[in-house]
């Protein structure tokens, strides 16, 4: 644990002092938050969010079951994200997941602007990982897996690792601390460029009659900082979550957001949901989708 | 400056432009009556906005004017007061002398932009008239100029239907504007008042809103041809769906301003004849083609091209996957030529990228490229 603790102080220092680099790191499909339980709670979501999908995201957060979901990411990318996950036996679980972000239509174009017919660009994250209860209130967990990207059919692939920890340090409280896009990037033409880091953390408090609390912040080593918090209410299987962004010095990923669920009970969880992002300049991310918990 | 070396005036004596006020998500009417005995008319001016800025009086009514070589306009008609209809005649009233406003004189106090533009009415000094259904007015002795509408006492609550509706006789041939005349209150209004208002060109009322045009006023006017102002990116969907399958299903043939750009329909008081103008920005002109970045995918550089009709400036604004703003440039002459380092001088990543373009002619198109090191 300590030394976890230990590799998490180390990254974070490099970060601050290589910040600046935003814009400069590949794979950004490892900063989309894939399911709408993740963009409904804004910045807070990465770390503190909990379900089957949680491979993608703060590994310790993962819980038995299924989710999947589809919608628009930034750039009107088509986002398609499945995540599964297994108990093993009470104090583990595992799963895997996968976040693709695709678009086609782009028009292919020469040196001198003509065009040459149309190309897609496809980018993708597939993980495996697993979370183990450290105590009765605190768990820890890890993931990696092979990202990639292919641009018109020319694709590189790297490595990508996640860690995280949760906690439930009081009932109706729960926290969340994750690191994600470590690992290494792909090479493209014998260059490195940098992963998409991003240390997340984030918790969310139950404040009394449905409602919750949570709020959270990212800071990105080679991507946007962001931080943000917001309500949610939970009354006869419906939840409704708003929020408000802010990303220091981006305008454009400042915003509300906010999304939906109905959770249907029987010898389960069912449970439909969405979200959406505001965006100024470019189209809002929405996302659906459906999960079972076990 | 436009030249308009297509107008034939000895053939053609009336000709009515319909100016595109198409400009990020702005919308609004602004037309243009150049009468065969030389008079000259204005009626609307476009929107007034800022945030982003526009002044559609500013940027395509007076440019048109220039281009026509009009330095003086015999009037000017703000059908009712809301901005987006009167908005672009304070530059207009401020840049030529006008004979006479024409206003509907709808009280509407509490309007910044009413209040600039009655301020710019007083400055250039013109005569104020409010015409009032019944009244003719003298737009030259060849014409014949009516008022339909609006009638004493004005609606209370609404100002689109405080709308002047003016119909132009010009031999056989008449057209109708309507401002945003509704349907409750205004074309019920003028159906059950004047028993002839039958027009060859109808100026389809309130942008093509659902709210107008309804099929008894259709078939009313009866016309031939349908002549929308509309924005090409207004957020209310206009014109709506319901008023083209009217407009269609009696044939009528529709000329619009987001799809048509700005246009004029000239007449020899027997037929009508429809043109196109030169690019200016609007809806209608705007073709995707003359945005693009390029090489794509982009290896060492991106050139990021546009049709400087279509603005000389453009600010280009470059989102990663991220959504982070990669590159905020503001260009000139119809091109710019990128490096792909980042706003903080490194090389930007591989990856999807959206290119804004934002021209000074208020034209904004978004163009997807890749970079691929």
């Amino acid at each position: 644990m300590h030394r976890v603790l230990h590799h998490l102080a180390l990254i974070l220092l490099t970060g601050i002092c290589t910040a600046g680099g935003v814009g400069t790191a590949d794979l950004l499909v490892l900063t989309s938050p894939g399911f709408p339980s993740v963009m409904m709670m804004g910045p807070a979501g990465r770390a503190a969010a909990s379900g089957a999908f949680a491979v993608s995201s703060n590994p310790a957060m993962l819980s038995p079951g299924f989710s999947a979901s589809g919608g628009r990411w930034n750039l009107s990318t088509t986002a398609v994200s499945l995540g599964g996950a297994v108990s093993l036996g009470g104090r583990a679980s595992v799963g895997a997941g996968l976040v693709y972000l695709g678009r086609g239509g782009i028009i292919r174009r020469d040196a001198a602007g003509q065009p040459m017919g149309e190309y897609s660009f496809g980018t993708g994250s597939i993980a495996a990982g697993g979370s183990l209860h450290l105590s009765d209130w605190l768990r820890a967990g890890v993931s990696a897996g092979l990202s990639w990207e292919d641009i018109g059919g020319d694709a590189e692939t790297g490595i990508s690792v996640s860690l995280g920890l949760a906690g439930e340090p009081e009932p109706g409280i729960r926290v969340g601390l994750s690191l994600t896009g470590l690992g290494i990037p792909p090479r493209w033409k014998g260059i490195h460029k940098d992963m998409p880091t991003v240390l997340s953390a984030g918790g969310e408090a139950n404040i009394g009659s449905g409602f919750s609390a949570f709020a959270g912040g990212e800071l990105g080593f080679f991507t946007a900082d962001s931080f943000g918090g917001g309500l949610s209410l939970k009354a006869s299987g419906f939840r409704l979550s708003a929020g408000y962004t802010l990303s220091p010095g981006e305008d454009e990923l400042s915003g509300l957001f906010g999304g939906m669920s109905y959770t249907y009970e029987s010898g389960g969880s069912y449970t439909m949901e969405a979200a959406f992002t505001q965006r100024d300049n470019l189209d809002w991310p929405i996302l659906a989708g459906i999960s079972v918990s076990f | 400056m436009l030249a308009l070396t297509c107008v034939q005036a000895d053939d053609d004596p009336l000709v009515v432009f319909f100016i595109d006020p198409t400009a990020y998500e702005y919308w609004g009417d602004a037309m243009l009556v150049c009468t065969p005995g030389g008079r000259n008319y204005v009626i609307d001016g476009g929107q007034l906005a800022f945030g982003p800025d526009w002044d559609c009086g500013l940027q395509r009514v007076l440019p048109l004017l220039d281009s026509l070589d009009v330095t003086y306009l015999d009037g000017v008609v703000g059908t009712h007061p809301h901005s987006d209809h009167i908005g672009g005649l304070i530059s207009v009233y401020d840049s030529l002398e006008v004979g006479i406003a024409y206003d509907s004189g709808w009280p509407y106090g509490s309007s910044w932009t009413y209040q600039q533009y009655l301020e710019a009415i007083v400055r250039n000094g013109s005569d104020y008239v409010t015409p009032r259904m019944g009244d003719s007015l003298d737009w030259g002795s060849e014409l014949t100029v009516e008022v339909f509408y609006p009638k004493e006492p004005l609606p209370p609550s609404c100002a689109n239907n405080s709308s002047i509706v003016l119909r132009l006789t010009y031999g056989e041939i008449a057209f109708l504007f309507t401002g945003d005349l509704e349907t409750n209150g205004g074309e019920d209004v003028i159906l059950a008042g004047i028993e002839d208002i039958s027009a060859d060109v109808l100026k389809v009322g309130h942008h093509g809103s659902a709210s107008s045009t309804c099929n008894m006023w259709l078939s009313a006017v009866d016309p031939t041809i349908a002549a929308i102002c509309v924005g090409a990116n207004n957020p209310f969907g206009h014109p709506h769906g319901e008023v083209v399958s009217r407009l269609l299903g009696r044939d009528i043939t529709i000329y619009r301003t987001d799809r048509d750009g700005t246009f004029y329909l000239s007449t020899d008081g027997e037929e009508v004849y429809f043109n196109s103008m030169p690019p200016t920005g609007g809806g209608g002109s705007v073709d995707p083609e003359t945005f693009s970045v390029f090489p794509s995918p982009a290896t060492d550089t991106a050139t990021f091209a546009w049709d400087p009709a279509d603005g000389d400036q453009a600010l280009i604004r470059v989102f990663n996957l991220n959504g982070e703003l990669v590159l905020d440039v503001d260009a000139v002459d119809g091109s710019f030529l990128w490096d792909l380092a980042t706003s903080g001088g490194s090389p930007a990543a591989p990856g999807l990228y959206a290119a804004v373009f934002s021209t000074s002619e208020g034209v904004i198109c978004t163009e997807y490229f890749t970079i691929s090191r």
